[in-house]
């Protein structure tokens, strides 16, 4: 097996890379004087797949909503009655877990015994164990997961927010599903997702830490079967149109204050890579010359009291889905979502300043060499670029090369005031 | 670390590391927790937030931090056992990662913002204080957006009432009125005088910078008389716990319960306590979590966390209304057993093993560190985390259960979810 090695200079910070023979690809970021080691193992498998081709069949499948979760759950469960946590509790690692739209992953940081701890992930990730029982057992566990997120308002705003944006796009669907759906989840449909998409080269690896490369694949050797090879599980494409669903949606729930969300759903999909990696930073520009704390706009809208230091803005850019968020809370969500839509305008009209971009990067660049301080920021960060076909250690240099003309062309593009969306939750 | 007095109450305390991608320096300002200050102190950092003399306006500070390499700002106030701190912070990038030292412009800046406040008439800006009160006001009311903190806020406040750690940290919507913008700069300078400080530098640090720092705060600083905030360990008064419930419309009941543990911050018993505490429902190994989750499947979390300073154990879980006594009934079979000490090995080594990752890992954190060095001033105990570890070794499973029978259950808080919650329009 070839190992790569590729090295940032200005980050002081290095990657290498290996492709293991059963398809897996194993990554790691060495981070010399620290005391953690993070393993985070992860398959693109999330809640947005739900229907899908098993290899060797020629029909699609269609799973019951929630199922990525639930496996994610029921992937600790062990033979004889024992599961992984147990096993990490004996080395005093803390293992974890979880699930979103668009990948499924599993961790543990240690700060000793890293190899032991590699094998005991490698190991219960490759041998599922799912009976009845255990699985009927779990209904009233993730039954109180989806209750303690149906009564956390940031969460329903959010969802809400996809509800009004997307028509079929299964990124609306709640990651855990609902208790109904879960309860159709048998032992057997498990099965068949796990073989699906837990196979080696759907799956990636990713180290950080003091790690030696050559005893990790040793490790990797031991625990991860070359047969299961499977390569790329075809998803169909899913047909979104492009207007939204809705501009306006509302739920009341407990909370003091109005709170909000304005959408503006992507219509570009299927790109990855540099190309996906440049509308995302584009995106980020945007926002923050736009909303961001510096901005003209944050500052007249604070003092007027319609927004406090809960504003925000975000985007979530994947292969599979695409969208921006801007919210908070205010006493009047509407005249926020006025605004917001009259600052779009008016840079879409008039560009934005070359000083107020120039100060965006250095922001997004500041957010992504922070992200080196923390090997977990770094595992998390860097298997969902290496999904997305980036390069973890170029994302920063990236911001750079994005210019003002591509700036412009996505603040036009993507953020269409005719069809954005506005989600409150009003007090009860 | 390397601790340098500045000036009688005001220290200077250095943790070099150069492994991190940023510094940080930071200043803490102790105080009591009491009702006649707490909603002031959680209004000051949002009212500094606003402006300085030389950056009045919110805009002009967020540009001049992102002009730092997007240096971040961080003002708040954090409890103590019966105190609070009000702490500022900056944090910036190392000046191997853009070859521009930033220590002297982020000291000045830090300095700018705590002595140079916008004030006029010997008040803050009235519309200042004004507006801010009026986002504290949403920020007290929005503790029941999150139910789990608003139950545990709640059991807290019943345990304890009036002063020290019964407060709300974010302070009192009915002291707000009384607040008035000379009233809340006299409290400011009050604190900037008298309360003892402890200023933090954190990252690559070398003689240079951190006699910048020194010299940069010993002439804004004045040698004063405040001292730490003496925390008094927790001990139930009540003859039997008081139960509270509180319906609110939602899908979930949280169950909040708080225990005693009279156990105080620097004696030997204390390392006990936090054994039995992980063991108990601090980890995903716990009896918590493998009896009242994995077991009888009543919740999706069952855990507890301890306060050292204040000695209070804090159950939490979240559970079907119906369940209530099931699941109230399973953690109390839970904490009889490590009264009696029905503790496996595998547990107690666990548990060792758990803490000493967790305690490991904090030296990759900058805040973690500089956290627990606080915490320690404040203690007394300057017990580096390799003494910590070494203490923690030797506990048995008979001073776990000891510890264990020391603590009572004080308070329990229901708060319980009634249908007719929300409907999508």
């Amino acid at each position: 097996m070839e190992i790569k090695c590729q090295k940032n200079e200005r980050l002081q910070e290095e990657m290498l890379y290996a492709k293991h023979d059963s398809g897996l690809s194993v990554y790691v970021f060495p981070k010399k004087g620290f005391s953690k080691y993070y393993a985070i193992y992860g398959t693109e498998y999330g809640s947005v797949d739900r229907v899908f081709q098993v290899p060797g069949e020629t029909e699609m499948t269609t799973v019951p909503d929630g199922i990525a979760h639930y496996l994610e759950h029921k992937m600790f469960e062990e033979e004889g009655g024992g599961n992984a946590f147990d096993r990490f509790a004996a080395t005093g690692a803390s293992s974890n877990a979880f699930t979103s739209f668009d990948m499924t992953a599993y961790l543990f940081t240690c700060t000793n015994r890293f190899y032991e701890n590699l094998e005991i992930l490698l190991d219960f990730v490759n041998h599922p164990y799912f009976t009845d029982e255990n699985v009927a057992k779990e209904q009233g566990i993730i039954g109180q997961e989806i209750k303690m997120y149906e009564d956390d308002p940031e969460w329903r705003v959010f969802f809400n927010t996809l509800t009004a944006m997307f028509h079929n796009n299964p990124v609306k669907i709640d990651i855990a599903g609902t208790v109904e759906s879960i309860s159709h989840i048998t032992p057997k449909v498990l099965y068949q997702c796990y073989n699906t998409f837990y196979n080696p080269a759907n799956m990636v690896l990713v180290l950080v830490g003091d790690v030696d490369m050559e005893r990790a694949l040793q490790c990797v050797d031991k625990y991860v079967d070359v047969s299961r090879n499977l390569g790329k599980i075809a998803r169909p494409q899913v047909e979104e149109p492009q207007e939204r669903v809705q501009e306006y949606i509302e739920q009341k729930l407990t909370v003091s204050q109005p709170m909000f969300r304005i959408g503006f759903k992507d219509n570009q999909m299927a790109v990855s890579g540099d190309a996906m990696l440049k509308k995302e930073i584009a995106t980020e520009l945007i926002l923050e010359t736009a909303f961001g704390k510096t901005s003209d706009f944050y500052m007249e809208l604070y003092e007027t009291g319609l927004i406090d230091n809960t504003f925000d803005a975000e985007t979530d850019i994947t292969k599979a889905y695409g969208f921006s968020l801007i919210g908070g809370e205010s006493k009047d969500p509407q005249a926020v979502y006025e605004k917001v839509k009259e600052r779009l305008r008016s840079l879409q009209n008039n560009g934005i300043p070359a000083e107020e971009l120039s100060r965006a990067r250095k922001v997004l660049k500041s957010g992504n060499i922070r992200i080196f301080n923390n090997v977990e920021s770094m595992g998390n960060a860097f298997i969902r670029h290496i999904f997305a076909g980036y390069q973890p250690l170029m994302v920063g240099d990236m911001v750079d090369s994005v210019t003002e003309e591509e700036v412009a062309l996505r603040l036009k593009e993507h953020f269409d005031t005719e069809n954005s969306v506005l989600s409150v939750i009003r007090p009860a | 670390m390397q601790t340098r007095p500045v000036c009688s109450g005001v220290d200077l305390r250095i943790l070099e590391n150069s492994k991190f991608k940023t510094n940080s320096l930071s200043v803490y300002f102790h105080i009591p927790l009491q009702r006649e200050t707490v909603t002031m102190a959680a209004l000051l950092p949002s009212v500094l937030k606003r402006g300085s003399e030389k950056y009045p306006k919110l805009r002009d500070m967020a540009r001049h931090l992102a002009d730092m390499y997007s240096a971040s700002l961080g003002a708040g106030v954090r409890m103590k056992g019966d105190g609070e701190v009000l702490y500022f912070t900056i944090e910036y990038i190392a000046d191997a990662y853009i070859g521009e030292n930033l220590t002297r412009q982020a000291a000045d800046f830090l300095q700018e913002f705590i002595f140079s406040p916008l004030v006029k008439d010997g008040g803050f800006l009235s519309e200042y204080v004004e507006s801010e009160k009026n986002n504290l006001k949403n920020a007290i009311l929005g503790l029941i957006n999150d139910k789990k903190e608003y139950a545990d806020v709640k059991c807290r406040e019943a345990m304890f009432g009036g002063d020290g750690y019964g407060m709300f940290e974010a302070g009192y919507v009915e002291d707000l009125d009384g607040i008035t913008p000379e009233r809340l700069y006299g409290f400011y300078r009050e604190v900037l005088e008298n309360a003892k400080v402890d200023i933090f530098m954190g990252g690559t640090v070398n003689a240079q910078t951190s006699d910048e720092v020194f010299t940069a705060f010993q002439s804004r600083l004045s040698p004063r008389s405040g001292g730490y905030i003496h925390t008094q360990a927790a001990v139930s008064k009540k003859a039997e716990p008081q139960v509270i419930t509180e319906e609110i419309p939602a899908a979930q009941s949280k169950l909040a319960m708080g225990l005693c543990c009279g156990v105080p911050a620097a004696s030997e018993e204390y390392y006990a306590l936090m054994l039995g505490s992980c063991i108990f429902g601090g980890s995903p190994f716990s009896k918590l979590f493998n009896n009242v989750r994995e077991k009888l499947s009543l919740a999706y979390y069952a855990a507890c966390r301890t306060d050292r300073m204040k000695s209070v154990m804090m159950i939490s879980s979240g559970i079907e209304t119906k369940n209530y006594q099931a699941a109230y009934d399973e953690i109390m079979v839970q904490l009889e057993k490590m009264r009696k000490g029905e503790i496996e090995p595998e547990e107690m080594e666990a548990a060792r093993k758990y803490l000493e990752t967790g305690l490991n890992a904090m030296q990759d954190s900058m805040r973690a560190m500089e956290d627990y060095y606080l915490s320690q001033a404040i203690m007394g105990t300057e017990q580096s985390l390799t003494e910590l570890l070494e203490c923690l070794k030797k506990v048995t499973k008979e001073q776990i259960s000891a510890v264990m029978q020391k603590t009572a259950l004080d308070t329990v808080y229901f708060l319980k979810g009634m249908p007719s919650g929300g409907k999508e329009e």
